[in-house]
């Protein structure tokens, strides 16, 4: 009865029937589509035999990429205050916001007396890794960044992939910004 | 049997070896480069031995020797029929490199009077040779996926049992019309029949003469070859990698070659079966041999013209683009392979001045007909074998029921159709 | 004051006794007041002015722990009115703070966090442009440190040693902004339950020394457990946290309230006694000063079970689970061995006070005495069990089963701690409790039943 009346109130106007594909003789033959696909790869393969330069593809490593912007997610690093001080205060925001808990920090009592807590070490397992910046979303003294450029990580063994605060500290910026924006 | 019969016998074997497994590295590499261009990639075009990459080609020889070294991981939890494990690879690589045997590369050479065939096996009988051959490869793969022991290794052997039996009735009977048709079992026969004419000015090649029965060999093949769109045995986005899924470096390279050669011999029977195998239409090999200086000043004319096309085409694509400043040896090896080009092209030219104009020979021109023979069969081979590939690249897979619905349904009723069609029309034109 | 009333909060009734406070009542059925200064063990103090509700009949909000419950009250803990009144005062808690809860070891559990987070979320009315100066880590003694800019002035550490342990050390100087919580000068807090305090700041104010900078709150985890310090059996929480790649390991213990036992508090000895209990462990079987695997040793054991059938002492420790001591009485049973608990060792006069630590340091001993298991020390015999006994026997063979190092000749057994074992406990005055299993080691070291069920086999 309730079917009967939901039927009555929908008008025709209000169904739309999508045309199913695949059943005229044509579709069903199957061979003109092959031979349509078949065109489309062909136009590829002779359009790209004639000319391979004008594939788009970056010749890697003598071309280097040039459409990383700033807000590109390439290796981390950690800012400097400043006055050249680490920013970071070990606070474990990023850890953890971090979905793969690749970063490992271990926190002290910082002597400088800029601040009370700094990182005595601080380790991101760059192999873990998975580049989603949440830990420079989370992180509330703009310490950890990404915006190096590097893009490109190399080593011969797996421990050349941790990456340990000395060398997070090392690498530059790619950008205009070099010290934390955070309050100094 | 005479010292110029073996020296034949031998070389014709040493062809169809070279010609079975050279071609899997050039497969391999044409697959990956064929498919990159048509997908707007580049493929392969790395790999070199002294800045000589040959448009990437190296790349396969460097595979084959990953392969090699790959560690031999053997499944542990496979505790019977390991021997048979290790055999099933090999099953489906020979098979397939065997069913190639019977392929004629060139028309029977005529020395001192004696008829020598030029293919591998010198066998009268070669569709059914490779009908039994080839249909031994899929039990290659049954076995391999039986005892891998394992779900997805069971699954893809099952889909290849049952695809067999959907697939290998069509081919038998679409082979059928064929041998009705040229009224031979002997590929050499077909190949003869096909350099005549049909209606007057069409050549008399399978698929003309038998439309149908060409499409349903063509689509049957490509299951036969476990190729797209036929990869349901393999079926890697549902079952991960079917029965090959417990093998790995050589066990595996096995598998992969042994399709290749499947592959390659696919072409081999289509083309001789269907496209006129080593022929160029309507030119028999009776013409090319008395007409033998009309052929000769033509090829004169026309190598030279591919040779200036192919250098025009290497100068303008074997180069970095303007931007880049290191060039890898690209200039150097464009430089080599022009010299060698250019150095060849004038030795095939001199030697077919010396043919027709110094040697009054027949037996040096018909061996230059059967040369010439050969390189029509291979480049028509590596053209088919590229269809193959771009049917890869341009089908989706079919799912594993329409596959059976397709061999069952379609093919078998028209096979069958098409055999009661050519035996009434051949009756009837021999009544 | 026994008489039971009919109260309304929030449209709803509830039985409660005439004359008590209103903040307990919230508190017991969890309806959500904030408050700082309020501690059920120390009682109202009414500074802080959180817990604001509104009572019909009132002109103005009141403090909800300083108004006592009478007959026919209706009250309002939510509404827009009460949410405003909370979010300004929280707003005048916040103007001097200093907001560095990245650094500080109180966030996660920070009630002024939390606060923020459920009625604050305001954007500051007053703009000063220098927030008042304090010192930042002012070390207390006691492994407490002292953040004054972080304080409420909520009063509950001087409180504490005003009522609790009636030692004076803390105290409020000052007026205003300039007010803080400190010790006299050339004074230190100093007092056997100092570490509360802790506990009880509501805020990072006062953080604990030993604690500081060594993890985030919010990746422990909490287990409940007994502290195993003496027969008092204080009620503890054990916040471990099994970082990835290394081991479980204990981080702090925390008092677990029980009105019964403990009340509130622990004794600073038994919080940090978790020290003890991770360092030196004895992690693999050792015979005669030598390392061997666990499975020589038992075969070793069995060797030696075997050769001195005749004559075996057990000794069990006072301070295992009641179900470990059953299982080795009914071993004993079967080896027909004399089974002995020298007391002597648990005995420390110097130890015990009036509030809760107890001159008897086995936290099981009440079981031993119930097992009727002999307290005397053992006679001479040829082959000695010792189950744990912080003391040493002389035999002609020792097996031990030890969860710490100790130079000692003869087999050495590992067994699990009592964090990595679960039990019953029962304390001096008769209350049986549960240890909950908190750590799980990379490499388990089998328990006492584990080990006992090997020997049999």
């Amino acid at each position: 009865m309730s079917q009967h009346t939901r039927e009555g109130s929908i008008t025709s106007d209000h169904i739309k029937v999508t045309k199913r594909h695949g059943n005229s003789f044509r579709d069903k033959l199957y061979l003109p589509a092959i031979y349509d696909g078949v065109k489309v790869t062909f136009k590829h393969l002779f359009k790209n035999l004639n000319n391979i330069n004008d594939i788009e593809t970056l010749r890697y490593p003598e071309e280097q990429p040039t459409d990383i912007t700033q807000r590109w997610r390439g290796l981390h690093r950690l800012t400097h205050r400043a006055d050249n001080s680490i920013a970071c205060v070990a606070c474990f925001m990023c850890s953890t916001a971090c979905p793969s808990n690749c970063i490992f920090i271990e926190a002290t009592q910082r002597q400088d007396g800029k601040d009370e807590k700094m990182p005595a070490s601080f380790f991101i397992d760059t192999l873990e890794c998975i580049f989603c910046g949440y830990c420079v979303e989370a992180c509330p003294c703009d310490a950890i960044r990404m915006d190096t450029g590097i893009f490109s990580l190399t080593g011969n063994k797996r421990e050349d992939f941790v990456m340990n605060k000395e060398q997070l500290l090392s690498h530059k910026g790619a950008f205009a910004e070099e010290i934390s924006c955070a309050r100094n | 049997m005479t010292t110029a019969a073996i020296i034949v016998a031998v070389a014709s074997f040493a062809l169809g070896a070279l010609l079975a497994l050279l071609t899997i590295p050039v497969l391999v590499w044409l697959e990956r480069r064929v498919a990159g261009l048509v997908q707007d990639r580049l493929g392969p075009n790395r790999t070199n031995i002294g800045g000589f990459r040959l448009g990437g080609v190296v790349q396969s020889f460097a595979d084959v020797v990953k392969l090699l070294l790959k560690e031999e991981y053997y499944p542990s939890h496979i505790k019977s029929g390991r021997w048979l494990f290790m055999l099933a690879p090999v099953i489906t690589f020979v098979a397939a490199l065997l069913a190639f045997m019977a392929i004629p590369f060139a028309d029977t050479l005529v020395i001192n009077g004696e008829s020598l065939r030029i293919s591998a096996l010198p066998i009268n009988y070669g569709i059914f040779w490779y009908m039994a051959i080839s249909s031994i490869g899929v039990l290659g793969v049954i076995f391999g996926g039986w005892l891998s022991h394992n779900k997805y290794s069971l699954l893809g052997a099952a889909r290849a049992g049952s695809m067999v039996i959907s697939y290998e009735l069509p081919l038998g009977l679409s082979i059928l019309a064929f041998i009705i048709t040229y009224d031979t079992i002997d590929f050499n026969a077909m190949v003869q029949f096909q350099s005549g004419t049909f209606f007057g000015f069409l050549p008399a090649w399978g698929i003309l003469v038998q439309p149908l029965a060409a499409i349903i060999l063509i689509v049957s093949l490509f299951a036969e070859t476990n190729r797209n769109p036929f990869t349901v045995a393999e079926g890697e986005s549902e079952i991960v990698a079917g029965f090959m899924t417990e093998y790995t470096a050589m066990k595996f390279a096995m598998y992969f070659m042994g399709e290749y050669v499947a592959m390659n011999t696919a072409s081999a029977v289509i083309i001789t079966m269907i496209f006129g195998g080593y022929q160029i239409s309507w030119v028999s090999t009776e013409m090319l041999l008395e007409n033998f200086s009309v052929f000769a000043f033509s090829l004169m004319v026309i190598i030279p013209l591919i040779i200036t096309v192919l250098i025009r085409w290497m100068r303008k694509n074997n180069r970095v683009r303007p931007s880049i400043k290191a060039d890898g040896g690209r200039d150097f090896e464009t430089k080599v392979l022009t010299i060698a080009m250019v150095g060849m092209t004038l030795l095939v030219e001199a030697i077919l001045i010396y043919l027709v104009f110094l040697s009054e020979s027949s037996l040096a021109n018909s061996i230059a007909v059967t040369l010439f023979q050969i390189v029509v069969f291979v480049v028509k081979l590596m053209l088919f074998n590229i269809f193959f590939i771009l049917i890869r690249w341009s089908v989706p897979r079919f799912r594993y029921d329409q596959v059976q619905k397709l061999g069952w349904y379609y093919l078998l009723p028209l096979a069958l159709l098409n055999i009661i069609v050519t035996a009434i029309v051949v009756v009837g034109v021999s009544l | 004051m026994s008489e039971m009333i009919d109260i309304i909060v929030d449209s709803q009734s509830y039985k409660v006794q005439n004359g008590s406070l209103l903040i307990d009542l919230l508190i017991k059925e969890k309806i959500k007041v904030p408050y700082f200064c309020y501690h059920e063990s120390l009682g109202a103090d009414g500074n802080c002015r959180m817990c604001m509700v509104e009572i019909e009949g009132q002109k103005r909000p009141q403090i909800a722990c300083d108004t006592f419950i009478k007959p026919g009250m209706i009250i309002r803990s939510k509404g827009e009115n009460i949410e405003k009144v909370r979010t300004d005062i929280l707003e005048l808690e916040l103007i001097n703070h200093p907001v560095d809860c990245p650094i500080c070891d109180q966030a996660g559990e920070c009630s002024l966090q939390e606060f923020y987070m459920e009625y604050g979320l305001h954007d500051s009315k007053i703009s000063i442009s220098e927030k008042v100066k304090h010192s930042k880590h002012l070390d207390l003694g006691s492994n407490v440190m002292l953040d004054q800019e972080r304080c409420v002035l909520c009063a509950r550490c001087t409180r504490f040693t005003d009522k609790i342990t009636y030692t004076h050390e803390l105290g409020i100087i000052g007026r205003g902004d300039e007010a803080k919580v400190t010790t006299m000068p050339g004074r230190k807090l100093d007092n056997p339950y100092a570490m509360n305090v802790v506990d009880l700041c509501p805020v990072g104010a006062l953080t604990s020394k030993d604690f500081r900078f060594a993890q985030r709150v919010w990746f422990l985890q909490t287990v409940d457990s007994i502290c195993h310090g003496c027969a008092k059996g204080c009620n503890i929480y054990i916040d471990h946290n099994k970082i990835k790649y290394q081991d479980d390991v204990i981080y702090r213990f925390r008092p677990r309230r029980n009105d019964n036992v403990n009340g509130f508090f622990i004794c600073d000895a038994g919080r940090l006694s978790y020290k003890q209990l991770q360092e030196n462990r004895l992690e693999s079987a050792i015979l005669n000063g030598e390392k061997i695997t666990q499975m020589q040793a038992i075969a070793k054991a069995k060797e030696l079970l075997a050769k001195h059938k005749e004559n075996i002492t057990v000794v069990i420790d006072a301070n295992l689970y009641t179900e470990e001591i059953e299982a080795i009485l009914a071993f004993a049973k079967e080896l027909n061995a004399k089974v002995c608990s020298p007391k002597e060792v648990y005995r420390d006069e110097s130890f015990k006070d009036d509030m809760l630590r107890s001159s008897n340091r086995a936290a099981n001993y009440k079981t031993i005495e119930r097992l009727n298991i002999d307290t005397k020390e053992p006679d001479s015999s040829s082959l000695i069990l010792n189950f744990n006994h912080p003391q040493d026997f002389e035999a002609t063979s020792v097996i031990n089963f030890l969860t710490h190092n100790r130079l000692s000749l003869g087999l050495s057994l590992p067994i699990a701690a009592y964090s990595e074992n679960e039990g019953t406990l029962t304390n001096e005055d008769g209350f049986t409790q549960k240890c909950e299993k908190a750590i799980f080691k990379n490499v388990p070291i089998p328990t006492i039943i584990e080990h006992l069920i090997r020997l049999r086999r």
